[in-house]
């Protein structure tokens, strides 16, 4: 009885990998994954600000040009200067938001499929040590991050099954 | 036949006897950009070595004029010399070039040659600069809002047009030295010449010289006038007064040292009011 449960839970892995797993809840381990996202934010932040100032720098260089060629600071020169800055910022300001909101889902989506798998074998782990060994295989999603540990685990147990189920030497 | 030769280093909108353009603020930015590009500072006359025909004449002229240098001192803040400047524009075919010019009528109004602002063709110029007190420290730059000249210039062919070859640029600030005042009188027998010559000193540095003249029925003509190419636009004025007759023109090619430019007439007043008024009748 007990050697046919590891084979069922075999097939069982077979069966299950067909069907696919959507874990609706996004934020599974949220230190990590917010930990994540804040890295990811400063970074973004830290790449908008060195775009802004060297948008800042080049409307100041091109005013100074003005100013050396001796242009009075009520010259239309002035104003179209001004005009471009607002234009760029407000364009960029809009894309900046955009880029930051992008980045923040798409590192919400990156961090859950590093998460994700994680939580997965961490929870069946726990099942597992309740002595639930048989439940069904371990599967990840497909395009999950590190997929080789499903299959580690899924072997352990496996291995560990057989071992239990070895008739003792008469 | 004269060959007459004009000493300049180089959508309109129609009056009965007017030709006038407007410059749009896109149009001055366009023209601030391209002085960025040039700097007019470093607009100079090609250097004596470079000159194949003129080199003589040139190098007998710097020696002449070497003793009609500005002090620097006066350029500045000194009447007549610091109402005078040079004039920097662009030609149809995009080459830079430059004449001589000076504050006069008013203290928006600058002065030059017609044929500094619109070619014999009636092509106008464009990227106007108007640098007052140019070649000292203190030199200030003034930018181009609108510029008339009698249609004259513009639209007929012939030696009648001489007559007629000056311009009038409404500059976009006031100058704080004032404007020359012109007159329609009939000039002194001697008048003071304040330009630039592109054979002094690359036309870098402000020339005073004073001439005999001669006066005929519509221009006037100075005699032994060594100034040359880059002196268009120059003021005639009288040294007493700081009244302005005329303003250098052009000179014919068989008696080059006889420098002629136009009399000031009634419909010059006329075009200092309309000129004055932002290039609109009143």
């Amino acid at each position: 009885m007990d050697v046919n449960r590891s084979r069922l839970w075999r097939s069982s892995i077979n069966n299950s990998s067909s069907k696919k797993f959507k874990r609706r809840q996004y934020l599974v381990n949220p230190g990590f994954q917010l930990r994540f996202m804040l890295y990811l934010s400063i970074a973004v932040s830290i790449g908008l600000a060195i775009l802004y100032l060297s948008n800042y720098f080049y409307f100041d260089v091109l005013s100074s040009e003005g100013r050396e060629l001796g242009l009075d600071p009520s010259h239309p020169y002035y104003e179209f200067i001004q005009d471009q800055r607002r234009l760029l910022n407000r364009t960029y300001l809009i894309v900046s938001v955009a880029v930051f909101i992008g980045l923040m889902i798409f590192g919400l989506f990156l961090s859950h499929r590093v998460a994700g798998p994680i939580y997965r074998i961490e929870s069946y782990l726990k099942q597992v040590t309740k002595g639930e060994v048989h439940l069904r295989p371990v599967t990840l999603r497909k395009g999950d991050f590190f997929p080789e540990l499903a299959d580690i685990v899924n072997d352990t147990i496996d291995h560990m099954s057989n071992e239990e189920n070895k008739p003792e030497p008469e | 036949m004269f060959l007459l030769v004009f000493l300049s280093s180089s959508a309109a909108y129609a009056d009965d006897e007017i030709l006038s353009i407007k410059f749009s603020k896109k149009n001055q930015t366009k023209t601030a950009l391209t002085w960025i590009q040039f700097k007019p500072q470093l607009v100079f006359a090609p250097e004596l070595s470079k000159r194949e025909k003129r080199e003589n004449d040139a190098t007998r002229a710097q020696s002449i004029l070497s003793s009609h240098e500005v002090p620097m001192a006066l350029i500045h803040n000194t009447k007549p010399y610091s109402h005078v400047g040079k004039l920097f524009f662009t030609k149809e075919d995009g080459k830079v070039a430059h004449c001589s010019a000076a504050f006069a009528g008013t203290d928006s109004l600058v002065v030059t040659a017609a044929h500094c602002v619109m070619s014999l063709i009636g092509d106008w110029n464009s990227d106007f600069l108007f640098i007052r007190s140019y070649g000292s420290k203190q030199q200030e730059l003034y930018a181009v809002q609108c510029i008339a000249l009698l249609s004259i210039w513009g639209e007929s062919r012939g030696d009648d047009i001489l007559n007629y070859d000056y311009a009038f640029l409404k500059t976009t600030r006031v100058s704080k030295a004032g404007g020359l005042d012109i007159t329609t009188a009939t000039p002194p027998e001697e008048l003071t010449i304040i330009g630039y010559s592109d054979d002094y000193n690359a036309g870098r540095t402000m020339l005073e010289l004073d001439f005999a003249i001669s006066v005929r029925e519509r221009q006037i003509s100075s005699i032994d006038n060594p100034l040359g190419k880059g002196s268009s636009g120059s003021p005639w004025i009288d040294a007493n007064d700081s009244k302005m007759f005329s303003v250098t023109s052009h000179y014919i090619n068989s008696k080059k040292s006889v420098m002629w430019g136009p009399k000031m007439t009634t419909k010059t007043l006329r075009l200092i009011e309309y000129t004055n008024n932002g290039c609109e009748s009143l």
